[in-house]
């Protein structure tokens, strides 16, 4: 009999255990498979074994997910049960698994149910996952302590009486600096510094991480640990928190206030000192005071500060410079408190597995993540690092089959011979290149991908991981005799065979091309490429020749930056591109003690900490502080860090205005100036919109329709549905042979591309239609370049033209236009028009109520316990900054085009036709009858000729596309609205739980009979062709006013820094083209189409459920890229 | 192994009780005991060792202190007997006192070189004997009917090893302390196997090193100041000090105790009763308390915490009323 699910998962047989589950479920008869499922089900809530539990749920999630959620034998429509729902939003994955399920016995599964229990089973996975490794961040030996304090007079820590002596001349406390290398990890090991793998699979968790010191080529001279964090006494009972490059400073004065991780940039300051056992996790929320806790391990009456600062490394290098940074906070704080055996000099290796240990719940508790290889740092030179079996006596024992804490193994001088390690050491710095490309990434989803991945074992990805251990082996050979060329070939072998086999999404296009460059430029003399951490595209290694290497560096520089400029606006760059000068550092993290007149802090800390005194006051300093300032003023000798100081002291006195501050400010207003008059900006239409935001008149909670609207679902006669089968059908490109075409040739597809897809890249301002987000063949392909590929197909296939139309505004136009410009070439067979934006709005600072309203009155899936306390500490701050910078007011703390935005997707077709697009495309093509309208993310939309001919069969002015429902599709759809059937956005729903009635989700594809919609808005052809503006204008405000304006919140990147980003919504004003359906005056269809033709990608976390589960294969068989791949 | 000498060591000044401690010994501190009797801190541990077997006590002092102690005992005895002369309670506290005076040698340590200097000063007054260890300035009250000391000596003699008494001390307490790690015999649950000491443990090391199974979270076996120890610990200490192996500066007895753990059998006995240490804040205040709730002078005591309490209350009251 061949093996069952539960075999897969609990096989002691490795051949039965890594067979591939989703493989052998989609072998199984339905009624097997619905058997076999819920055997798991009952075994995955019996079982203890956390293994087992996590890896039945992945098992559940992905059937659900990949096999039965588009499974033809599977019904199509269903509803998302309301509470399921809801307790899915609350965590309680469990209850809402129950419920599924038990409605799955009573009515039998369909598809949007079994995409509602994928989710859950995925996120029960993970939350399960998650609990265990707190639970054994928790109970490592070393952490358990921290949990027990109840109270100061139980804290066990007592400061080292050294720092407390205060220097009698100049009355200085002295200074403890602990100067901590960042790690670079040649290895990769195929992401298994992930803590589940390490934990399930410690024989392959193995990693090989180098310390080394960092200098930024071109404006450091050497490199040098790129972490200090310095600690010193105060004589005031507070904790003085300060970040040097994040520009923050802060006296904590209550454990509430350190315990809030959201509320400014010293979340991991806060995280650090918590977790280095100076103020105990124990003690949060407790009645203590923190003035209490210090004197009882300073001095009553007596504080401490904390100073990091990472010499301005930009932040996403690889490099895991937060938690080394975090990592040296703790080991400054251990050695103070007596938990190391040294104040100063190097770390023993248990007290620095001490710092890991701490570490991991230093990022546990500030809600950042990082695998547990991230804090080798602390450790010296070139070390393995690798999982281990949990033993008795560790807390893992017996729940899983690897501890949280991997074991360290230096390869040092003594290891591998005085000659290779110093051969090593000079070939590496010389011949590896590293660089940031710029780009910000956010690496929690594809972490997520490995651990489904790898608990699958589909074949390609467990021969992959295979390969991968294979080549760490040789890696740890090329290491160890110090051969560069072979390291930079496996490398390059390892990011190009099994890590893009695991995970395809590793590589871009800056990558990509920053490689083909390399490889043309410098030839054989171009040894690899190193993929240094989670993905490609920002701390990145090239390996090159170590003769050329050092002569090299700025030329690589120049390479990388035309290489971003030219992707500028495609992908999310958070900054400019930079190379390292880098060494290896062989003492690991490295204290020293400062005194006397020597104690001081760096001139940084000064121009911050001044900033915030104010000199009238100087009598109530504290005499450290006033020693400080004497110490400064008496060492003044004109040098620049010093003029520093000077200026800020002289700002505190007399405050300047922010124009003088900022040094693009002035550059800034007069382009957000231009802007606003090249694109008509309305300013008396802007100040009653504010007005109206302000008074409430319009507002989040306004936008829903009266209570009393009854919504209910719509009939089936209601739809035209165009799917084959009555139970749902695959999505069958292949239609497009039918004999039975409709007026084909007299289509016109229209892209809509003028939003930027905040969503796509969390409101990084990149333009989503630029985006090259998918490897097709031999590159990275954009969701314009798809489109293109598909007009091309359908013109073959069709044999006739099909214009393709491309809308945009202000935010898109010169992206689309510049990209346009590079491809036009290769879609010379193509007529594309781009059509340009005419309207622009300012967007807005929000209002208490409307943020308020959002976080609390729509639906919003909590977070894990510890991100949730951050997320509504920043919440609370993006409060305050409402009410400090002015609610409603014009949002301007952000670069110009950030500013505006266009005022919502309906005005795209209108403004085809204004800004005289449309006319241009009718003289050209006068057959032009039907416009196929789809929005960016609509992969699958494509001119099917048996679609047109049922939009055609129903005569309608706009007939809109439709798909079922599925968990992810959450707000609006298809509704009954007071009796009429009309799209419904999210936004206006009067009531949460009329989501829930709903069946169809809104495409946004439209087909728009042309002449039957410019009669509908009393215009002809010929106004069109003729280009009558001020006839169109008119029509065209006449329409708009019979829509409604809702207020949206919308997140907004803002950078500073060296590639720091923080998020802020904004509001806005938009008209939405969906409401088009509820003007009783048009004739409207509305077509059910299948769901690989409607779904739209709006979220990266997308991408890989897409990738595998046929989405990726219907778009691909869609194009025609001209090649022999599509 | 029988034991029947005793070392106490009393040669620090007790900076602590600065200035009482300046003039007058520390161990001379009189406090009430269970009897009744008023006595010197020292007597009171000598009388734990004696009351436990011990024939003959060796106390380390500092120089020129034997003089002093001999001449405030015998004038403490002297004015015990001149000033009650028909009491029988001041004779026998008298006859006890000069009793005690003939069983105490004095062993001279010339400068404060630390606890293990200061043990090692006692070896050519203990020859080649096992010996009882006790501290200067720490009282035991015991919780059954066995003196603290004559349970240690107990488990020496049944074992034949040397043997310190611990107690399961919570972790904020630690630091304070000599604390060991064990291993739980299985045939006593008061008794364990000891393999290693750590002076003083931050509660980080404690967690990695120290921590016993079988002990309630976050509690470690901390040296409760009664040893009792075979004749080899001079030995060591006559290495440690001829190695200079210092700690901070000072010849700890821990550093002697792990090298003993290595050389012969060494064991840690859960001791029942309460120690107090005199050389911290209110210390002699609350041993004094002790001593009174666990002796004939209970009542009296109870009434008197009870009475101050409520006077203090009374008047605080009528300060915040008035």
């Amino acid at each position: 009999m061949s093996p069952t699910l539960i075999d897969i998962v609990t096989s002691a047989s490795a051949e039965i255990r890594d067979l591939p589950a989703v493989e052998t479920a989609r072998d199984l008869p339905l009624p097997e498979l619905f058997r076999q499922i819920a055997d798991l089900e009952r075994f995955r809530l019996e079982t203890s074994n956390l293994y087992h539990r996590v890896r039945a749920a992945v098992i559940l999630h992905a059937i659900h997910r990949f096999v039965l959620q588009e499974h033809s034998d599977v019904p199509s429509d269903g509803r998302i049960d309301e509470r399921a729902f809801k307790d899915l939003l609350n965590r309680k994955f469990e209850d809402s698994i129950a419920r599924w399920n038990a409605l799955v016995v009573q009515n039998g599964l369909d598809r949007t149910t079994a995409s509602c229990l994928a989710t859950a089973y995925e996120q029960t996975a993970f939350a399960t996952l998650a609990d265990q490794v707190r639970r054994s961040v928790r109970q490592c030996a070393g952490n358990r302590w921290m949990f027990r304090v109840g109270c100061a007079e139980e804290h066990p820590l007592k400061l080292r009486r050294e720092l407390i002596e205060r220097d009698a001349a100049t009355g200085l406390f002295p200074i403890l600096t602990e100067r901590t290398p960042v790690r670079m990890d040649l290895s990769h090991s195929g992401w298994s510094d992930i803590f589940f793998l390490g934990m399930d699979y410690p024989e392959g968790a193995r990693v090989l991480n180098i310390s080394v010191d960092l200098g930024v080529h071109g404006r450091d001279a050497v490199p040098r640990p790129p972490i200090e964090t310095r600690l010193r006494v105060i004589d005031e009972p507070v904790l003085r928190l300060t970040s040097v490059d994040l520009g923050d400073t802060k006296d904590v004065t209550t454990l509430e206030e350190l315990f809030n991780f959201g509320n400014d940039y010293l979340g991991l300051v806060k995280a650090g000192v918590i977790a280095s056992g100076l103020v105990p996790a124990s003690l949060e929320g407790t009645s203590e005071s923190l003035a209490d806790v210090l004197g009882r391990v300073v001095r009553p009456g007596m504080g401490l500060e904390v100073v990091s600062k990472v010499n301005d490394i930009p932040k996403g290098s690889r490099l895991a410079v937060s938690t080394n940074l975090l990592a040296s906070i703790i080991s400054v704080l251990m050695r103070a408190t007596r938990q190391a055996k040294s104040l100063t000099g190097g770390l023993e290796i248990e007290e620095a597995r001490v710092v890991v240990a701490r570490a991991i719940l230093g990022e546990w508790l500030g809600g950042s993540g990082g695998g547990w290889q991230d804090s080798g740092g602390v450790f010296p030179g070139v070390k393995v690092i690798e999982g281990a079996p949990a033993q008795p006596g560790d807390p893992e024992w017996q729940i899983s089959r690897g501890r949280l804490l991997p074991r360290h193994k230096l390869l040092d001088e003594k290891e591998l011979g005085p000659e290779v390690a110093a051969a090593l050491a000079d070939k590496l710095s010389k011949g590896l290149i590293l660089i940031h490309g710029g780009m910000a990434q956010n690496v929690g989803p594809i972490l997520n991908m490995v651990t489904e991945k790898y608990l699958l074992r589909s074949r390609r990805e467990s021969a992959a991981r295979q390969e991968s251990l294979a080549i760490f082996e040789r890696i740890v050979a090329a290491i160890r005799s110090a051969d560069v060329r072979a390291l930079a070939g496996l490398t390059d072998r390892h990011f190009h065979g099994p890590l893009k086999t695991m995970i395809p999404w590793v590589s871009n296009r800056l990558t990509e091309t920053v490689i083909e460059r390399m490889k043309a430029r410098y030839g054989d003399k171009f040894w690899g490429f190193l993929m240094l951490g989670g993905m490609s595209g920002g701390g990145m290694g090239l390996f090159v020749d170590p003769e050329i290497g050092p002569h090299i560096r700025g030329e690589v520089l120049e390479l990388i930056r035309t290489a971003k400029a030219e992707l500028d606006d495609a992908l999310p760059f958070a900054m400019e591109p930079v190379v390292y000068d880098f060494r290896i550092n062989d003492r690991g993290t490295f204290a020293d003690l400062a005194s006397g007149s020597s104690a001081v802090m760096p001139e940084s800390y000064l121009s911050l900490s001044i900033a915030r005194m104010n000199p009238a006051e100087s009598d109530g300093w504290a005499n450290s502080r006033r020693a400080e300032m004497y110490r400064f003023a008496s060492d003044i000798s004109g040098r620049p860090d010093q003029i520093e100081v000077l200026k800020t002291l002289v700002g505190r006195i007399f405050p300047l205005d922010q124009g003088s501050i900022k040094p693009n400010a002035m550059e800034w207003e007069a382009e957000a100036a231009r802007i606003r008059e090249h694109y008509g900006f309305d300013p008396i239409q802007h100040a009653r919109n504010r007005e109206d935001l302000l008074r409430g008149r319009i507002g989040l909670a306004r936008n829903r329709l009266p209570n009393s609207v009854e919504v209910t679902d719509v009939r089936d006669q209601d739809v035209v549905d165009t799917r084959i089968s009555p139970v749902g059908d695959r999505a069958k490109p292949a239609s497009l042979n039918s004999a039975s075409l409709a007026p084909f040739g007299q289509v016109a597809v229209v892209s809509l591309a003028a939003g930027v897809g905040s969503r796509w890249t969390t409101g990084a301002g990149v333009v989503k239609a630029v985006n090259p987000f998918v490897p097709i063949g031999d590159r990275h392909r954009s969701f314009l370049e798809i489109h293109f590929a598909k007009t091309r197909r359908s013109q073959k296939t069709l044999g006739t033209k099909i214009p393709h139309i491309v809308t945009t505004s202000y935010l898109t136009k010169d992206a689309v236009h510049r990209h346009w410009s590079r491809w036009r070439q290769e879609w010379s067979d193509l007529s594309v028009y781009v059509s340009e934006g005419r309207s622009i709005a300012q967007r807005l600072v929000p209002t208490r109520r409307d943020l308020s309203f959002l976080w609390e009155e729509s639906p919003q899936a909590l977070l894990d316990e510890n991100k949730q306390k951050v997320r509504e500490a920043g919440r609370r701050a993006i409060l305050n900054w409402a009410s400090s910078v002015g609610e409603a007011t014009d949002y301007v703390d952000n670069v110009p085009s950030q500013r505006f935005h266009p005022p919502g997707h309906f005005y795209e077709v209108p403004n085809l036709m204004s800004s005289g697009t449309l006319g241009k495309v009718l003289r050209d093509c006068p057959d032009v009858r039907w416009l196929m309208i789809h929005n960016i993310d609509t992969l699958g939309a494509t001119v099917d000729p048996e679609i047109l001919s049922r939009v055609a069969e129903r005569g309608a002015v706009a007939s809109f596309e439709v798909i079922s429902k599925r968990v992810e599709d959450h707000g609006g759809g298809l509704a009954r609205v007071g009796g009429q059937t009309r799209l419904l956005e999210g936004l206006a729903q009067p009531r949460e739980e009329t989501d829930y009635m709903l069946r169809y989700y809104n495409t946004l594809t439209t087909w728009l009979d042309l002449d039957k919609w410019l009669e509908a808005l009393g215009l002809t052809r010929q106004d069109i062709v003729e280009d009558r503006r001020d006839l169109i204008d008119a029509a065209v405000r006449e329409l708009a006013a019979r829509l409604p304006v809702y207020v949206t919140i919308k997140d907004v990147k803002r950078r500073w820094g060296f590639g720091q980003e923080d998020v802020f919504p904004v509001a806005q004003l938009e008209r939405l083209w969906g409401d088009i359906s509820g003007l009783e005056d048009l004739s409207r269809a509305f077509l059910v189409v299948d769901r690989f033709r409607g779904q739209q990608l709006k979220d990266p976390a997308q991408l890989d459920g897409w990738a595998n589960d046929g989405g990726l294969r219907f778009v691909t068989s869609l194009c025609d890229f001209g090649s022999d791949l599509s | 192994m029988n034991v029947t000498t005793a070392v106490i060591t009393a040669a620090g000044r007790g900076a602590r009780q600065y200035p009482a401690a300046d003039t007058v010994q520390k161990a001379m501190i009189p406090l009430v005991d269970r009897d009744g009797a008023t006595k010197p801190v020292l007597q009171i541990i000598a009388e734990e060792a004696m009351d436990s077997g011990v024939e003959r006590i060796c106390v380390v002092s500092a120089p020129g202190d034997e003089a002093i102690y001999r001449r405030q005992f015998q004038a403490y005895a002297d004015m015990v007997r001149g000033g009650f002369p028909d009491e029988p309670w001041a004779v026998d506290q008298a006859a006890r006192m000069e009793e005690l005076q003939d069983r105490l040698t004095f062993a001279v340590q010339e400068a404060p070189l630390g606890y293990g200097h200061s043990v090692w000063c006692a070896r050519k007054v203990i020859g080649d004997n096992p010996f009882l260890l006790l501290l200067g300035d720490h009282l035991y009250i015991s919780a059954e009917s066995r003196r603290c000391a004559r349970q240690v000596i107990d488990a020496a003699k049944a074992l034949g090893s040397s043997v310190s008494a611990v107690q399961p001390t919570r972790e904020h307490l630690i630091h304070q302390y000599g604390t060991v790690a064990g291993k739980r015999r299985s045939d006593r649950s008061d008794l364990y196997e000891i393999q290693e000491i750590i002076e003083k443990p931050d509660p980080t090391t404690a967690e990695l090193r120290l921590t016993v199974p079988g002990l309630r979270a976050g509690h470690y076996l901390c040296f409760f100041g009664i040893h009792a120890f075979t004749p080899a610990i001079f030995e060591i200490l006559d290495e440690v000090i001829r190695e200079g192996a210092r700690e901070n500066g000072q010849f700890a007895l821990t550093t002697a105790l792990n090298r003993l753990v290595r050389r012969e059998p060494y064991h840690a006995l859960e001791t029942r009763g309460i120690r107090h240490n005199l050389g911290v804040k209110f210390g002699v205040v609350e041993a004094q308390i002790a001593l009174a709730l666990a002796g004939e002078g209970r009542e009296h005591m109870l009434g008197l915490l009870v009475n101050t309490f409520a006077r203090l209350e009374k008047t605080r009251s009528q300060g915040e009323s008035g």
